[in-house]
């Protein structure tokens, strides 16, 4: 159970969107941090485990809630 | 000496979603920590050109219009993303720089200097080189 997960609403929003504010905020927490992508697109969803396994970072989980997609991933550097 | 790791793409066409595809990849790449060099000459220069009645009348197809009403980052937001991320520079060709008499202050501010055709080459000599 991860007790602080930083949410990044980026619902609404198309490729690359939500994986540029993943981005954003994995730029701005500290290593260990988890964070968790919310997307509306579906496109977004497979995108953005192919760019945290190239980028070395870990996906945690990604799910599917109705219509939004949450992607977690933990900065381990 | 060449950088078998990095990514220079050469924007050309008169093509909006061309133009977007190439910042797209750039934005991505950058966090990579690929360096990547961007020569912007012939009919895609003008879609950086500050004033809109120049930049607008770049061909947009079907695709350019719908990315544009999605309210999400237009190219220009996402090279200076991928400016902030990573190793990006852009160059606009010299040779349409010169046949329009314009200067980098005509262009948006996310080009780094301006080029020659031949002055690219050297650079990006044995390096993948893409174009769009």
């Amino acid at each position: 159970m991860v007790d602080n997960v930083k949410i990044v609403d980026a619902r609404g929003s198309f490729c690359p969107g939500p994986l540029m504010e993943l981005i954003k905020g994995i730029r701005q927490e500290p290593v260990g941090t988890v964070l968790e992508v919310w997307s509306s697109d579906a496109g977004s969803a497979k995108d953005i485990p192919e760019w945290v396994k190239r980028a070395g970072q870990e996906l945690v989980s990604s799910e599917q809630e109705v219509d939004v997609f949450k992607i977690r991933v933990k900065k381990i550097k | 000496m060449a950088n078998p790791e990095a990514l220079n793409i050469m924007v050309l066409a008169n093509d909006y979603s061309k133009v977007h595809a190439a910042a797209m990849l750039t934005a991505v790449a950058a966090t990579y920590g690929t360096p990547i060099r961007i020569f912007v000459s012939m009919e895609a220069l003008a879609a950086f050109h500050k004033d809109p009645a120049i930049a607008s009348a770049i061909s947009q197809g079907p695709v350019a219009h719908k990315i544009m009403e999605s309210g999400g980052h237009n190219f220009i937001e996402l090279f200076r993303q991928a400016k902030e991320l990573g190793d990006v520079t852009l160059y606009a060709c010299s040779m349409v720089m010169d046949l329009y008499h314009w200067t980098l202050d005509d262009l948006v501010d996310v080009f780094d200097h301006t080029l020659g055709v031949a002055g690219f080459l050297s650079m990006v000599e044995g390096e993948p080189t893409f174009t769009m």
